[in-house]
């Protein structure tokens, strides 16, 4: 009963703690500020997750999860197209509202390379879950990978959303250019 | 070169070696000496701080990328495909440049420092549109091809950081570039 508890409180708090490093970045994330933001303590959060850089794992993983979640949904219907798929993906990327999301993915990343060892998983998992989502195909589905994440980092660093979507419309009608003759499909 | 040039880029050699093994973020506390062999009095004589230092690797390997661009551009032997494919190899030849520059981005998200030099305008779009519209493309469509054809390098040069799997990667933009070619076909029309 008490390991029920402990697991729903540590769920609940983790949305919350989710929210707000979405909202202010990896940048000088400090313990005591979020703990006063999310009604906790340094010592609560500490009790939950082990330590800041297990806290900041907990939430990559629980921010990558939410978003697959969103996807999946967004494309699961099998009358939808590939081209339409693609165009709905990007358009929930590359709005405005989706930009605290790619930002932290960016820190993360770029943390990451730099100490692997901060955030385990996180380097693999950013690119094999996204592949398994993009296409049963790897090959596929690693050159859909590459063009969302560059059309992303064009749109974080330059903002120059006409011009990126301009080519992500060319982009997402060439896929067909890529999709196996027979037995293509989604994965699930 | 002059004296001064040839010794600034043999710091730079040094520092970028010693990046590439310890990160970039450890650069910030560093001492001199163990970056490049030398007192801080002497690095201040090339760079006035770790942030310029951080400029002066990306700016080069920037030039670097782009001399064999331009290189590439100017043979007329070559299609765009296999000029596509050769600047790849390039990307993935020159792979700690490529991770110092996705470090550096990170931070420059919230760093108006590092903002200034990684998200400067490159002028990329200014030397490949010119050869897509001599071959035919309208001037929407030669932008259109050069933004998606810089992202896939990019985007394919995180997952190769990332994940260190070149088999899969290059599998990959082996197929990308077979589909580019067709692609770019269709948009000379």
């Amino acid at each position: 009963m008490t390991r029920t508890v402990d697991l729903e409180s540590r769920a609940r708090l983790l949305e919350r703690v989710s929210e707000y490093v979405v909202k202010h970045g990896l940048h000088d994330l400090s313990l005591r500020p979020l703990a006063q933001a999310v009604d906790s303590s340094p010592r609560m959060l500490l009790y939950h997750f082990g330590s800041k850089e297990e806290l900041v794992a907990a939430v990559l993983r629980r921010t990558r999860e939410r978003q697959m979640e969103m996807f999946e949904k967004m494309c699961g219907s099998d009358l939808m197209t590939e081209q339409a798929m693609h165009g709905a993906v990007w358009a929930t990327m590359s709005d405005p509202k989706f930009a605290p999301y790619m930002i932290l993915f960016f820190e993360a990343y770029s943390i990451a390379l730099r100490d692997p060892k901060r955030f385990p998983g996180f380097l693999e998992n950013a690119v094999e879950d996204w592949l398994s989502f993009l296409s049963p195909d790897r090959t596929i589905a690693t050159i859909k990978l590459a063009g969302y994440r560059g059309f992303m980092l064009d749109l974080a660093a330059t903002g120059d959303r006409k011009r990126i979507t301009a080519a992500v419309e060319v982009w997402v009608d060439s896929l067909e250019l890529l999709t196996p003759k027979k037995g293509h499909r989604r994965a699930q | 070169m002059d004296a001064d040039l040839q010794q600034r880029n043999r710091h730079l050699d040094l520092i970028g070696a010693w990046i590439a093994k310890h990160g970039l973020a450890a650069l910030a506390s560093a001492s001199a000496e163990d970056v490049a062999g030398v007192s801080e009095d002497e690095l201040r004589e090339f760079f006035d701080s770790r942030e310029d230092i951080v400029a002066a690797l990306i700016a080069r390997d920037r030039t670097f990328h782009r001399e064999q661009l331009a290189k590439l551009l100017a043979d007329p032997t070559l299609t765009n495909t296999q000029r596509g494919r050769s600047m790849w190899q390039h990307y993935v030849d020159a792979e700690n440049g490529m991770r110092l520059f996705f470090e550096a981005y990170g931070i420059a998200l919230h760093d108006e420092q590092y903002g200034r030099f990684i998200f400067g305008a490159d002028d990329w779009f200014a030397m490949i549109d010119p050869v897509l519209e001599r071959q035919g493309m309208s001037s929407g469509n030669a932008d259109a091809f050069a933004t998606l054809f810089i992202a896939v390098i990019r985007g394919a040069m995180m997952d190769l950081c990332a994940t260190g799997n070149r088999g899969r990667v290059n599998a990959a933009m082996e197929m990308w570039f077979a589909a580019s070619e067709i692609l770019e076909k269709k948009l000379e029309q």
